[in-house]
């Protein structure tokens, strides 16, 4: 046995198509980081032609026309805060403040032009801008967060007044804190100023989810979702919490959220993102689809089933070799990317962790980058395994190699076609014997429920095995009996 | 000859493919130190015939041994000692022709590098043994085949047409060798060729197959008889007069040849009613195409049903 395995590998080795595969890999992942590096970072708005576009609108108005007085102001106010932002960096709290808070101060004060508010309005401007040219931001966060301590103490010292109302103003107030507290400036401190804004909008969602649980309870996906908010809700805060500015939270194909903490976070995602997984799939495939075929195709099986080894033994050994194959892609994907990072990001940075919400504990936890990694791994092998055996129960069959490459990755392709099915209506629920809305384990990760209602763990595994046993089954029996035609 | 026991023997050997009988009732046996000839028109089921004594299609009824094996019920056992080359020989383009010999040196305890080193040289592949296989002519190909075959030291050679794509010398040299092999190493030899007159020289059996019936199996002269008659070949100086002498005995004559249909008993008197009548007779000989005459006599020409 082991001799027809190394035997198979022998033959593998000395064909080109697995080294073009691999050679294509490399050059994409090394061409999708570069591109990341380097030509990411030239992508901006362009102010200029925002400015240009607003002057030809004006342009295009009928100033003697009465009716368009109104739009006229805000057009103009809009050029007066582009023009007042450029006076600071582009990515300075300055011009943040100006484009939330300083839009509306011009445009109030260019619209009661002439009125009784026009001073007070002035007024207000006038102070906007001089906070401005202190360059004191935290003066600015501190004056609403007192605002906000008021606006809550007078909701409060009103009678029957709305808890969803306070709890929306605390949150405010919770942001404003941690803004004070962490240092984090308005506009430029990227992630966490994108967290804290984030953290926000997810608070708001699951307060919804909560309310509608308390009135009648949740519809499956609306628990599904809520769970999301959970995860990107905790994850937030710990990013808040614990300063991680570099990084964003991410997350892979099947809605499980992390941070990836420090360094690279390509890494995290090897073995959860299908631009990777199509690698794996498509060199796997070629291999399973034609291991079989293509010895009956050019009558080599004859060679083969002359020598004394059962026919069993002979087809065991051909599907083992396109487990190895499997085996030599997962680690080809891991090192091609390990490498690439390593190029890119330094390798100093690898043993970072990874953070994710479990929901087995209820709390945010920190975990190596590799066992992330092997987690993912793992839970995606069904898939890899089970479309392998497809292409090789095919290959076996019909003894056709097109055939056997095509039809599994069509019915990759179309897995999500039949999973949306699944996920998204009642009557589908037949589908939870289909093996693709089960063929990827790690949609259990971390305490998860399933975005299928009617699938566990279990059963997943359960209806994985029988789909394995059912095409190894068919091929070794069809195999055996196969009769060598005259070419 | 130390061994009672039939290297191969087929008993009965029928094939049905849908409600098309291929195979009716085939029987072969061949000894250790015997060479084979298994011939038969195109479609006869000489393939066919090959493929169910190695396994490679079901048997409908009858029995194939090998070496005692029962090739259904014991096949590891039966086929362990079976060189062979089916119909062509198939071998992995994309390898070198040493690769192929040793993915399949690899499935045998016993065959070492020498063994390979050996074999490539018997059958004079040394010089282009580490190229590839898809740069090789069909008559090297054929080599490597028989190369592969002989590899494991096999007691039963089994040769699917091995003389296609052989320049006059590799014929030479393959007959030499099988021969060789058959006297030396005791080797049963069976081979399949549409060549007959390259099997009339060194097979010392012969079996024909028609529409898938076999319709002699026998020693090579036997073979060339037909109804107990063999063709001469009986060079004279005047062959119109011998037609005269001999009338309707004569199958054919040419400028100064006869030939004649006859056993070996009535030469004598052949030649001497020749003499007699004055007729000068400068040679007499079997006709080097008598197997093919018997053959052709016997099948009836090439007609695949």
């Amino acid at each position: 046995m082991n001799n027809l395995i190394k035997n198979e590998l022998t033959k593998i080795f000395h064909k080109k198509a697995l080294y073009v595969i691999l050679i294509i890999m490399v050059v994409l992942i090394f061409v999708g980081r570069l591109i990341d590096k380097f030509l990411y970072e030239n992508v901006e708005a362009n102010e200029l032609w925002e400015k240009e576009a607003i002057q030809t609108t004006i342009d295009s108005l009928d100033k003697s026309d009465p009716t368009y007085n109104e739009q006229l102001i805000s057009l103009n106010s809009e050029l007066e805060a582009i023009e007042l932002s450029e006076k600071y960096d582009k990515n300075s709290w300055q011009t943040y403040l100006i484009n939330n808070y300083g839009r509306d101060i011009i445009y109030k004060k260019n619209l009661s032009k002439g009125t009784d508010e026009y001073e007070e309005n002035k007024k207000k401007y006038d102070q906007f801008i001089e906070k401005l040219q202190n360059n004191d931001w935290k003066a600015f966060a501190q004056e609403e967060l007192d605002e906000k301590n008021s606006e809550i103490e007078q909701l409060k010292a009103t009678e029957n007044y709305d808890k969803e109302t306070l709890a929306g103003l605390e949150d405010e107030k919770q942001v404003l804190t941690w803004r004070i507290e962490k240092n984090i400036e308005y506009g430029n401190d990227g992630n966490l100023g994108i967290a804290l804004e984030e953290w926000e909008l997810e608070r708001a969602q699951l307060r919804n989810y909560e309310n509608k649980e308390k009135n009648g309870g949740l519809t499956y996906s609306e628990k599904y979702q809520k769970q999301t908010a959970i995860q990107t809700l905790e994850l937030y805060k710990y990013q808040i919490e614990n300063a991680i500015k570099e990084e964003e939270i991410l997350s892979d194909e099947v809605g499980n959220y992390y941070i990836a903490t420090s360094a690279d976070s390509g890494l995290a995602t090897v073995f959860s993102q299908s631009s990777y997984g199509l690698f794996i799939i498509i060199a796997t495939l070629i291999i399973a689809g034609t291991i079989v075929s293509e010895e009956f195709n050019k009558g080599t099986i004859k060679l083969l089933l002359v020598r004394p080894y059962k026919r069993t033994k002979i087809l065991m050994s051909k599907f083992i070799t396109c487990l190895i194959v499997l085996a030599i892609m997962y680690v080809a994907v891991f090192l091609v990317q390990f490498i690439s990072s390593g190029i890119f990001d330094g390798f100093e940075n690898y043993n970072f962790k990874v953070a994710i919400y479990s929901f087995n504990t209820n709390s945010v936890e920190t975990i190596n980058v590799f066992k992330y990694m092997l987690l993912n791994g793992a839970g995606i092998l069904p898939l890899y395994i089970l479309l392998l055996t497809l292409a090789f129960a095919l290959s076996t069959l019909f003894t056709n190699s097109a055939i056997a490459i095509a039809l599994p990755l069509l019915g990759y392709m179309g897995s999500n076609i039949i999973n949306g099915f699944a996920y998204n209506y009642k009557k589908a629920e037949f589908l939870k014997f289909f093996v693709t809305p089960n063929w990827k384990l790690n949609v259990f990760l971390f305490g998860k429920i399933p975005q299928f209602e009617p699938i566990s763990l279990p059963f997943s595994i359960a209806i994985c095995l029988l789909y394995f046993m059912i095409m190894m089954v068919v091929s070794l029996i069809v195999f055996n009996k196969k009769e060598i035609k005259n070419i | 000859m130390e061994s009672i026991q039939k290297v191969l023997e087929c008993k009965n050997l029928n094939k049905k493919i849908g409600k098309k009988q291929i195979l009716k009732n085939v029987s072969l046996e061949v000894d250790s130190g015997d060479i084979l000839g298994f011939i038969g028109p195109n479609g006869a089921g000489k393939t066919t015939t090959i493929k169910l004594i190695l396994g490679l299609q079901s048997i409908t009824s009858g029995e194939v041994y090998i070496n005692g094996y029962n090739i259904q019920t014991q096949f590891e056992k039966a086929i362990e000692k079976v060189g062979t080359i089916v119909e062509s020989p198939d071998l992995y383009m994309y390898l070198s022709g040493y690769n192929n010999l040793k993915i399949i040196a690899n499935l045998y305890k016993d065959v070492d590098e020498n063994r390979i080193q050996e074999v490539i040289k018997l059958v004079g592949l040394e010089n282009r043994i580490n190229d590839k296989v898809s740069k090789y002519s069909l008559g090297m190909r054929q080599r490597l085949g028989i190369a592969q075959a002989l590899l494991h030291k096999p007691n039963l050679l089994i040769l699917d047409e091995p003389t296609n794509g052989l320049d006059p010398e590799g014929i030479k040299q393959l007959r030499d060798l099988l021969t060789g092999l058959a006297k030396k190493e005791n080797m049963a030899i069976l081979i399949s060729s549409h060549n007959l007159s390259e099997l009339e020289n060194f097979c010392t059996k012969i079996a024909i197959i028609q529409n898938g019936e076999m319709i002699e199996s026998s020693t090579m002269e036997e073979a060339k008889k037909v109804e107990g008659k063999t063709l001469y070949d009986i060079e004279v100086d005047l062959v119109e007069k011998s037609k005269e002498v001999l009338k309707d005995r004569i199958d054919s004559i040419d400028e100064k040849t006869i030939k004649i249909h006859a056993s070996k008993e009535e030469i004598p008197g052949l030649i001497e009613t020749l003499v007699m009548a004055k007729i000068k007779v400068y040679k007499v000989c079997e006709d080097q195409t008598s197997l093919e005459d018997a053959f052709l006599k016997k099948t009836g020409g090439n007609v695949i049903e």
